[in-house]
């Protein structure tokens, strides 16, 4: 084949400069540590690249958010178990002041104490984070979330907030609870369920104190209507042959019939009536609609109890009673609180775990896509730079030679 | 000239002597001018032949190229490829490396505002946190104008390169034309020479003609030496008559998108209108990278854009900010205005266009062509458009059947400050009212030159709207263990009047509407504010003032209850002034467990919320929401913003492979023909060495004859 003079320049040349830019690649690849230098060197690799990128970045945001998560619950749990620790206490005086060989004296000592843990339990339930939000004020996080109003004729401990609960997302699926609403873990919990006599006819004396009080709870909550008042009016009727009988006013059932000896107490559903009466008294009495009462309130008002001087036994124990189970409630919702929360924090724990090992992943598929191997890259370089070398020197070579060299 | 009838030898040795010097002084010039034009860009090579004269010694040179015609066509189609596809690489490459720079990257630019929104709601009370939701938006719009603003350049760019091109062409269409003028003189005053310096240059001219446009030449047949050029499709450029034929640059509605028309020299008046991406050579590739790479991608980013910024708003507008208020906008969107084509009545009339709120989803990267199909003059006028779907390059977008994608619409109102719906999620205003003339058309560009237009137009954190508007509270005497599972707030767009039948129950003054400011009128019921159940199975829905809206009964499913009200509520029904508005009262709940008859849900507006993040956590979620088209014919599923992103860098990506790929196949392609070429045409230098050598002893040989022939004279003069 005839090669002409520029023919053979250019092939030269050519060879030089492609294997220039080949050179120049392979230098910027082991310069950035990228092999996918732009979305043309592989474009669904672009693409994965960016989608990985956007996913690493959001573990690292859910990593921050779980962070946030754990010190809320792990907050929420310290203050929870204080105040689990306080009633406890509290509890402990209670039974000790229930010993009938206290005198008043002993019974105030004992208050003072109990107001101590009162305020205490009122301070924590009211308690703030870092950025001074009231933890237990649900969304109106601004204002504390309990409320103490002395002359308020009901509770005097109430609830300001609302039952709102902030959630933290800590992966693509898992959204989890941040805050507890007051309302859920204090103040919707149920006062000593009780009845009260309404009216009697006959009688000479009838009294009732719900003494059974789990039998009493069972049968309230079964038989308590809201709606219709009416249908909680129940009577009781002394019958020939010792006998009373329990009947629904309203619907006129008959609800039990027992044995019945004048001024001798006995038991319905876990009332205990104590009735003076001849056959056809009767007597009648209600199931009290439920009260709720947060723990404060319940302790105030027992505080309240050991420091009237003018409340005989009987209604002591009523009121030792209502402490008591008040603050059984109380507890037991403050546990199932800081179960609920310890569950949360196995779950943010693991989804954080989960995180990381999936951050490793994403991190090492999107490596093996970009990033160089610099095995490959060093010996390509080498490659490449062996390839410059021969065709610079073939150009001085070829291009060296000229017949008119030898033409004199 | 062969003479028949004598066939001796009648020349005397001097002359003969004289002939064999001239010839190789002829030839010794040809190898010079050879020598002389190595480096010379387009010559060709040039042979001189000769034959002997029947009185003898040799006979008159001829001076040819040594050219083959097969070479030099593949060359020039070759060239073509290649400089369309150089000029394809080239500047799609620019794209690609822009896309791949990782400090332009939208997609962590997006990642960043999502992550600060997260932040901001895990601490909605945090004003820094929400500072730097702010922060990160500006950054956003600010990355998102950067990168549009580098497109909107590329274009302007790209339009000045193709004026230059043109006229490059024009020059060179003139000048091949000339040039074959100047060829037939030449050729037919010197029968023996070719012109080869006039040919070399004409085919200079052709061949850069032909890197910048696919072009073909025939031989005019005349046997004048002159060349005929015509486009590959068809159209003639230089014409046999001397005539040819020059391209102008044309503007369509859109003044920043050229087309190119051709028209003829000689004034008559044609002109034929092109398809630029047809034409190869540089322009085509500048036209194809327009159409297929750099307008696509500009509205893609645009679409993107606007998605992001109006799902945002939406969601925004959803929420409750930190004073209380309803949520308002985050972003300001641009409208848009609508191109006039030239051909329309009256060029001051106007068509302005504006993103749908709440229709995101709706946005595709398309264009509209609005056609007014009637005009009715009234108060207000109304008019009668169809609306066209069509891509970058002006063709229609076919849908999923394959028809092309129009709507028409009737009695739509003609007055400023009216804006009407139409496909696409964009809404128009036909602020000319009677003025448009029935077959006007505009041109509407929803996403071409909007992106670096939107702004942030929230400026304080306390706007964000992290909380919902609606709290649900249970009563505390509640009994049963029915719980509310979510609240769910679509609507919360505030009209007391209820001139507006999108109106919600939010009266914008921090509540929802009270007995007698709801739509039933001053004496009818308010919104929705609490739920009773009366039994397991029944519940009613009260207002504020606890007046019975309706009762629905028979349901043990407590989802969406106010939607279930609305349809099976009985006794009363549900207010049908609240079931004419679109979407009342625009929240809803649903509960889940048992309810005990007596439970009370309130439905009250959310005052003092703060900490609630709920609207907070939705705007978080809408990362991965599938919010955008991922087709401008808006019937594709739609994709995620991280998602629509990776689709236009991919879509570059690998338009730039595969533009490289076809360079280098290209590239390969031209070298071989160029070989071939050069092989044929081209100088070599130790080809002419040799014939240097051979032609100078020819040279010496000649005159040694004259010599000789000097010497014969001189010895029979010294006989005399």
């Amino acid at each position: 084949m005839r090669i002409s003079t520029g023919q053979l320049y250019e092939r030269s040349i050519n060879a030089v400069l492609e294997n220039q830019g080949n050179l120049s690649d392979v230098q910027t690849q082991l310069s950035s540590g990228k092999k996918l230098l732009r979305p043309s060197d592989d474009p669904v690799g672009a693409a994965q690249v960016i989608r990985l990128t956007e996913e690493v970045d959001l573990i690292a945001q859910y990593k921050k958010n779980s962070n946030v998560l754990t010190n809320s619950l792990e907050q929420e749990e310290t203050v929870l178990s204080s105040i689990n620790t306080a009633v406890n206490r509290a509890r402990v005086l209670m039974v000790q002041s229930g010993n009938g060989v206290l005198n008043s004296n002993d019974r105030k000592a004992i208050a003072i104490e109990m107001e101590q843990i009162r305020d205490q339990v009122f301070d924590l339930m009211n308690t703030r984070n870092a950025g001074g939000e009231y933890i237990f004020a649900g969304y109106q996080s601004e204002s504390p979330a309990f409320e103490l109003n002395q002359s308020a004729t009901g509770n005097k401990y109430t609830f300001a907030g609302d039952s709102g609960a902030s959630e933290i997302k800590i992966s693509n699926t898992v959204t989890i609870q941040a805050n507890n609403s007051g309302k859920d873990v204090f103040e919707n919990v149920l006062a000593r369920l009780n009845s009260t006599i309404t009216s009697s006819s006959g009688v000479t004396s009838a009294s009732s104190s719900v003494t059974q009080q789990s039998t009493y709870d069972k049968f309230h909550s079964a038989n308590y209507d809201a709606v219709n008042a009416a249908n909680n009016a129940y009577q009781v009727t002394v019958l020939a042959g010792n006998q009373v009988q329990v009947t629904q006013v309203a619907s006129g059932n008959i609800i039990d019939t027992i044995d019945f000896s004048s001024g001798v107490p006995f038991t319905f559903k876990g009332i205990s009536f104590d009735i003076e009466g001849a056959v056809g008294d009767t007597v009648n009495f209600r199931l009290d609609p439920p009260n709720k009462a947060n723990i404060a309130e319940t302790l105030n008002n027992f505080v309240i109890a050991l420091r009237d001087e003018n409340l005989d036994s009987g209604g002591y124990d009523e009121a030792l009673n209502d402490a008591l189970i008040g603050s059984d409630n109380a507890l037991s919702n403050v546990a199932d609180a800081m179960s609920a929360i310890g569950g949360r924090l196995n779950v943010s724990q693991s989804v954080y775990e989960a995180n990381l090992d999936l951050e490793i992943t994403v991190k090492a598929a999107r490596s093996n896509i970009e990033d160089v191997d610099y095995a490959v890259a060093v010996s390509e370089l080498s490659k490449q730079e062996t390839a410059l070398q021969a065709a610079q020197a073939t150009f001085s070579r070829v291009t060296g030679t000229s017949l008119f060299d030898y033409i004199r | 000239m062969i003479s028949n009838n004598n066939i001796t030898r009648t020349a005397d040795l001097m002359s003969i002597a004289r002939t064999g010097v001239d010839a190789s002084t002829q030839l010794l010039n040809t190898a010079g001018h050879n020598i002389a034009n190595v480096n010379t860009e387009g010559f060709v090579r040039e042979r001189t032949n000769f034959v002997s004269q029947l009185t003898g010694g040799v006979g008159r040179s001829t001076t040819e190229r040594v050219i083959n015609t097969f070479a030099q066509n593949q060359l020039r189609r070759d060239t073509t490829l290649e400089s369309h596809y150089q000029e394809y690489w080239d500047k799609t490459s620019v794209l690609d490396n822009v896309f791949a720079s990782e400090a332009n990257s939208i997609s962590s630019s997006m990642s960043r505002f999502f992550a600060s929104v997260q932040t901001a709601a895990d601490d909605p009370t945090s004003t820094a946190a929400r500072q730097l939701v702010l922060g990160e938006s500006n950054s956003l719009i600010g990355q998102i104008g950067n990168l549009t603003g580098f497109l909107s350049n590329k274009e302007k760019e790209l339009n000045i390169e193709v004026q230059t091109n043109i006229d490059k062409v024009n020059s060179l269409v003139k000048s091949i034309t000339e040039l074959n003028a100047a060829i037939r003189v030449s050729q037919a005053n010197n029968r023996y020479d070719e012109p080869g310096t006039l040919k070399n240059q004409r085919d200079q001219a052709v061949l850069d003609l032909a890197s910048l446009m696919s072009i073909e030449t025939r031989d005019s047949g005349t046997g004048d030496g002159s060349v005929l050029v015509n486009l590959s499709t068809g159209e003639s450029l230089v014409m046999q008559d001397g005539s040819f034929n020059v391209f102008t640059v044309n503007n369509s509605a859109d003044s920043n998108y050229k087309s190119l028309q051709l028209s003829s020299s000689s004034g008559k008046p044609v002109s034929i209108n092109l398809k630029e991406t047809n034409m190869g050579g540089t322009i085509g590739g500048l036209f194809r990278y327009r159409d297929e790479v750099l307008e696509s991608s500009r509205r893609e980013l645009g679409q993107l854009s606007l998605a992001l910024t109006e799902t945002l708003n939406t969601q925004n507008r959803l929420g409750m900010d930190y004073d209380g208020q309803i949520g308002s906008d985050i972003f300001k969107l641009p409208s848009f205005a609508a191109l006039n084509y030239s051909t329309n009545n009256s060029l001051t009339t106007v068509v302005t266009g504006r993103v749908t709120q709440g229709q995101a989803s709706q946005i595709t990267s398309a264009d509209y062509q609005v056609t007014f199909d009637a005009v009715t003059p009234g108060l207000p006028p109304t008019v009668n458009v169809t609306i066209a779907a069509l891509n970058p390059d002006g063709s229609p977008v076919l849908g999923v059947s394959g028809a092309p994608i129009t709507q028409s619409y009737t009695g739509l109102t003609a007055q400023s400050g009216t804006f009407n719906p139409v496909i696409g999620g964009i809404e128009l205003e036909f602020g000319s009212g009677a003025s448009y003339v029935a077959g006007d058309k505009f041109l509407v560009q929803p996403t071409k030159n909007t992106a670096d237009k939107i702004t942030v137009s929230m400026s304080r954190p306390e706007d964000l709207a992290f909380a919902s508007p609606i709290h649900v509270e249970a009563s505390l005497s509640n009994l049963g263990d029915v719980k509310l599972v979510s609240t769910t707030v679509p609507n919360t767009i505030v009209d007391n009047t209820f001139a507006n039948s999108a109106a919600s129950a939010f009266n914008g003054a921090g509540g929802i509407h009270s007995p007698g400011s709801s739509p039933t009128g001053a004496t009818g019921v308010g919104a929705p504010a609490q739920i009773l159940f009366t039994a397991l199975d029944e519940y009613q829905v009260l207002d504020s003032a606890g007046t019975l809206i309706t009762t629905v009964s028979g349901t043990s499913d407590f989802t969406n209850m106010l939607a279930q009200a609305a349809t099976s509520g009985a006794s009363p029904a549900w207010p049908a002034a609240f079931s004419a508005l679109d979407n009342y009262p625009g929240y809803d709940l649903s509960l889940q467990g048992v309810p005990k008859p007596g439970d009370s849900f309130t439905i009250a507006y959310n005052t003092g919320g703060l900490n609630d993040n709920r609207n907070g956590l939705a705007m978080a979620d809408l990362q991965k929401a599938s919010t955008v088209q991922l087709n401008n014919s808006g019937s594709g599923n739609p994709v995620s913003f991280h998602e629509a992103y990776t689709n236009i860098v991919s879509d570059i990506g690998q338009k730039a492979a595969s533009a490289d790929i076809s360079l280098k196949a290209a590239e390969a392609l031209k070298s071989q023909s160029k070989d071939w070429f050069e092989s044929v045409s081209g100088v070599s230098l130790d080809e002419e060495a040799a014939n240097l050598v051979r032609f100078q002893q020819s040279y010496s040989a000649a005159a040694k004859l004259l010599g000789t022939a000097q010497d014969m004279f001189n010895t029979i003069l010294s006989i005399v």
